[in-house]
């Protein structure tokens, strides 16, 4: 661990500035199970990428 | 010439899966195996560094937009950022140190600095593994400078294995696992641009020939951006205690590899 969860009067604001605060709260809260899922705008960032490698792919296609 | 290589895009997912869930091996264990395969040296280290400056950024993102890590440009930035610039900083001047010395072809006896950095992994796996009972640690940003400037030496004289240095640098530094590897995503991205640019300008700064197939990168990049996809929700799926024990593990084999090509292969 990057810090030490005990201190839990430091402001909400300083505890964010963390290194790993993020991801040790959602193994904490999180079961495996909760974690599997995903927000909706995760899926439309995914399908974005997805978009983007075959623009790219076209690309690659046209001009190597 | 535009040509897909099935067998590429398997070993391409495969490392860069394991790239962006442990932080290492996609150079270190990619580059042999594509020599092996008849590649020539000009064919695979320039693309695999297009394709993994495009994938650590991809990878970042997701490893962001799935809770892995905190990273924000905007003042006051988090101290997850400070760490990934840090370290990207650092492996930005050594990727073009090593760059210059691949064109210049300044000789360095690159079986014992291979060895060196083979022993190094291998020390800091076991050291990490011996460590994931351990797992209280306090943040140690002096030694994340540290490493970051050990594994820059290393990629400075071409040794490879930045990613394993900078990974366990990481964890002996504090950092919770699944927040290093995105950090580590992301830098490598930084420092695989400082590459791709320094293979550019240094021959043209120098009137050398700029010689770069791009045979494999629609390959390397369909292997490798799939995986980038979907390694950072493999991190976030899976508790904390499974990459402790994944990340040292995985050090090892990368150190041993090393190690079995110099004196086996």
């Amino acid at each position: 661990m990057g810090f030490n969860m005990e201190n839990d009067e430091i402001k909400n604001e300083k505890i964010m500035n963390e290194i790993g605060y993020l991801a040790y709260m959602m193994d904490t809260e999180m079961t495996m199970f909760e974690r599997m899922k995903l927000k909706k705008s995760s899926f439309y960032r995914i399908l974005g990428a997805m978009t983007i490698y075959l623009l790219v792919m076209i690309l690659f296609a046209l001009f190597l | 010439m535009f040509e897909i290589i099935p067998l590429v895009i398997v070993l391409s997912f495969l490392f860069e899966t394991m790239d962006s869930c442990a932080g290492m091996g996609f150079g270190t264990g990619l580059t042999p195996l594509l020599f092996v395969l008849g590649y020539e040296p000009l064919q695979v280290v320039p693309i695999l560094l297009i394709s993994e400056a495009i994938t650590g950024f991809t990878s970042g993102f997701f490893h962001q937009e799935f809770g892995n890590v905190h990273f924000k440009l905007k003042r006051p930035t988090t101290r997850e950022t400070k760490v990934m610039l840090n370290i990207a900083i650092i492996g930005c001047f050594s990727i073009i140190l090593s760059v210059f010395l691949t064109y210049y072809s300044i000789k360095l006896d690159k079986s014992i600095i291979k060895t060196y950095v083979a022993i190094l992994v291998i020390i800091m796996g076991i050291i990490a593994m011996i460590k994931i009972r351990y797992s209280s640690s306090n943040y140690k940003p002096k030694l994340l400078t540290f490493f970051s400037a050990l594994a820059g030496f290393n990629k400075g004289v071409g040794a490879g294995g930045y990613g394993p240095v900078v990974m366990l640098g990481q964890i002996f530094s504090g950092i919770y696992e699944k927040t290093a590897t995105a950090i580590v995503s992301v830098s490598e991205g930084f420092v695989s641009i400082a590459g791709v640019l320094a293979f550019l300008f240094i021959p043209i700064i120098s009137n050398l020939p700029i010689e770069i197939d791009f045979l494999l990168l629609p390959s390397i990049f369909t292997g490798g951006f799939i995986a980038a996809l979907l390694s950072p929700y493999i991190v976030r799926v899976f508790p904390n205690k499974i990459w402790k024990i994944v990340i040292p593990v995985y050090a090892l084999a990368i150190g041993i590899y090393v190690l079995a090509q110099m004196f086996i292969l």
